[in-house]
């Protein structure tokens, strides 16, 4: 028994460092047209589309192959770059589809639009949703993510949020994979923990970007919560 | 989350520690023990007593511990956990192999619990005393890249606790049975707490093998008003609550030099570790 314990006080710090944890971070990828349209005018000015793709573990892929067609090439017509203007009143469906590069996967996203004599000018983008708790911990809540008039992103927590206040280094994050912030971005620490208040998010991110919000108990490495954004 | 379960580790360490000394010493004898203990740890009790997976964290140190008596009636009791490990594994991808979050681990000195014992009295075969502990911060509170790696909890605490004890006899064979109930001032916000234990324990082979079973708890009083919200993001928590059982195994191969094994883990609790403990040591009679 000496030596066994002898062996176990030598031993013990050998196994007390750091090692590996392995995490299963696959989602789905997906692809999203970043700028659709409502609207467009007829012989007006033409439409680049743009599409943000995100691959099999939520991270953004820049400049993917993407090929563009019109449902309705007669109402509006659309280039294999995504360039798309309005030939007739009506209404038509954009489709950008690509296949994955890595799981040969086909994916799509639709942009429905109306090709209009005149463009209104309100073409502003809101997606409200629920925050949910993924943990046993309180976290729950509504949300709004929009743009506001002057541009500005703004990610708000509605009056019905409330967060544990047991939780140690939440921090608040826009992510496109629910099982990892490595691509994620850092919102900041939260500080409100019960009632309404707002984010308000640097210029450099678009609406159409992330697909979750998440909450994350940061120094365990861990999610309490998340609400998707769609 | 942190401290949280940190504070709740050395706890518990303590406690088994201190459970070592089966009486008090009497004047010029000792107890003095080096040791290692080792907690690892992918899951936790939440607040609501749930279990939530965590980054696997790890907890390792190597300690001194001693008991010493002053006269038959006063002891003096010194925990001083020289080296003390927090850690926290990386984070790999299992698709990309990509590192999602470094590992990291940070080590210092710990905090230092100092206490004295007095005997209140001995009657019949029932022995009554009292121990104060004082919770020294002199670890580090706010260790690794986010503060999170603490070796300490930063605030100063009395431990004051009654034990009793009494020889028991079972199957003709000999036991003791020792229990406490304490309560534990905590500053800096941090709540109260109330703190009790029961242990159990025999000799086999002419007292060279010694085995013991113990349950040690806490709860808080939840009346410290810290806690994630208006600690400005700090991982630091308040209100840690557990029962834990353990046991212990002690050879002496000698007179006065022994080993011992020993185990403790919460199974219940909150807003600490899901995992066992284990530790180690050698340990020296002095008479």
């Amino acid at each position: 028994m000496k030596k066994i314990t002898l062996a176990l006080v030598c031993f013990l710090p050998l196994f007390s460092c750091v090692k590996t944890d392995l995490i299963n971070d696959r989602v789905d990828p997906k692809m999203r047209i970043s700028n659709p349209l409502l609207e467009l005018k007829k012989n007006g000015e033409a439409h680049q589309f743009e599409v943000n793709y995100f691959n099999y573990v939520g991270k953004e892929i820049e400049n993917p192959t993407v090929s563009w067609s019109s449902s309705d090439p007669s109402v509006l017509s659309i280039t294999e770059s995504g360039i798309a203007a309005g030939v007739s009143l009506g209404s038509a469906t954009v489709t950008a589809t690509l296949t994955t590069t890595e799981e040969n996967l086909t994916i799509t996203d639709d942009d429905v639009v109306e090709v209009t004599l005149n463009e209104t000018e309100d073409d502003s983008v809101r997606f409200e949703g629920a925050i949910t708790t993924t943990s046993s911990y309180q976290l729950e809540g509504s949300f709004v993510l929009e743009t506001l008039d002057n541009g500005i992103l703004r990610l708000s927590l509605g009056d019905d949020y409330k967060a544990s206040t047991s939780l140690p280094g939440l921090y608040i994050y826009l992510g496109n994979n629910p099982s990892s912030i490595a691509d994620a971005y850092e919102i900041g620490a939260v500080t409100v923990f019960e009632g309404a208040h707002v984010y308000d998010l640097p210029s450099t991110i678009g609406i159409y970007d992330y697909s979750y919000i998440l909450y994350w108990c940061k120094p365990f490495g861990v999610k309490v919560g998340e609400g998707q954004i769609q | 989350m942190k401290k949280i379960i940190l504070l709740s580790i050395l706890f518990v360490l303590s406690c088994s520690f201190f459970s070592h000394a089966q009486w008090l010493e009497k004047k010029g004898n000792g107890y003095f023990k080096l040791g290692a203990w080792a907690l690892e740890a992918d899951q936790h009790y939440t607040n609501t007593g749930k279990v939530d997976p965590n980054a696997t964290r790890g907890n390792f140190n190597l300690n001194l511990y001693g008991k010493y008596g002053l006269s038959d009636n006063w002891n003096i009791i010194a925990y001083i956990p020289f080296y003390v490990k927090s850690y926290q594994n990386h984070r790999v991808s299992e698709i990309t192999n990509e590192t999602l979050l470094e590992g990291e681990e940070f080590s210092s000195f710990g905090d230092v619990d100092l206490g004295i014992e007095y005997r209140l009295f001995k009657k019949s075969k029932f022995a009554f005393s009292t121990t104060l502990v004082l919770g020294i911060p002199s670890g580090d509170s706010s260790g690794g890249s986010d503060g999170s790696y603490q070796t300490g909890d930063g605030e100063f605490n009395q431990f004051l606790k009654f034990n009793a004890g009494t020889p028991l006899s079972l199957f003709k064979h000999s036991f003791y049975a020792k229990t406490y109930i304490g309560f534990n001032n905590k500053t800096k916000n941090f709540s109260d707490e109330f703190r009790a234990g029961i242990e159990v324990g025999t000799g086999l082979f002419g007292s060279k093998l010694l085995l013991l079973m113990r349950s040690n708890m806490v709860k808080s009083l939840r009346n410290g008003s810290l806690n994630a919200s208006n600690n400005s993001g700090s991982i630091f928590a308040n209100n840690v609550e557990f029962i834990s059982i353990g046991g212990e195994v002690a050879w002496k191969f000698t007179k006065k030099i022994g080993v011992s094994l020993g185990y403790d883990s919460a199974f219940s609790g909150k807003i600490i570790y899901a995992a066992p403990s284990y530790n180690a040591g050698i340990f020296y009679l002095l008479k």
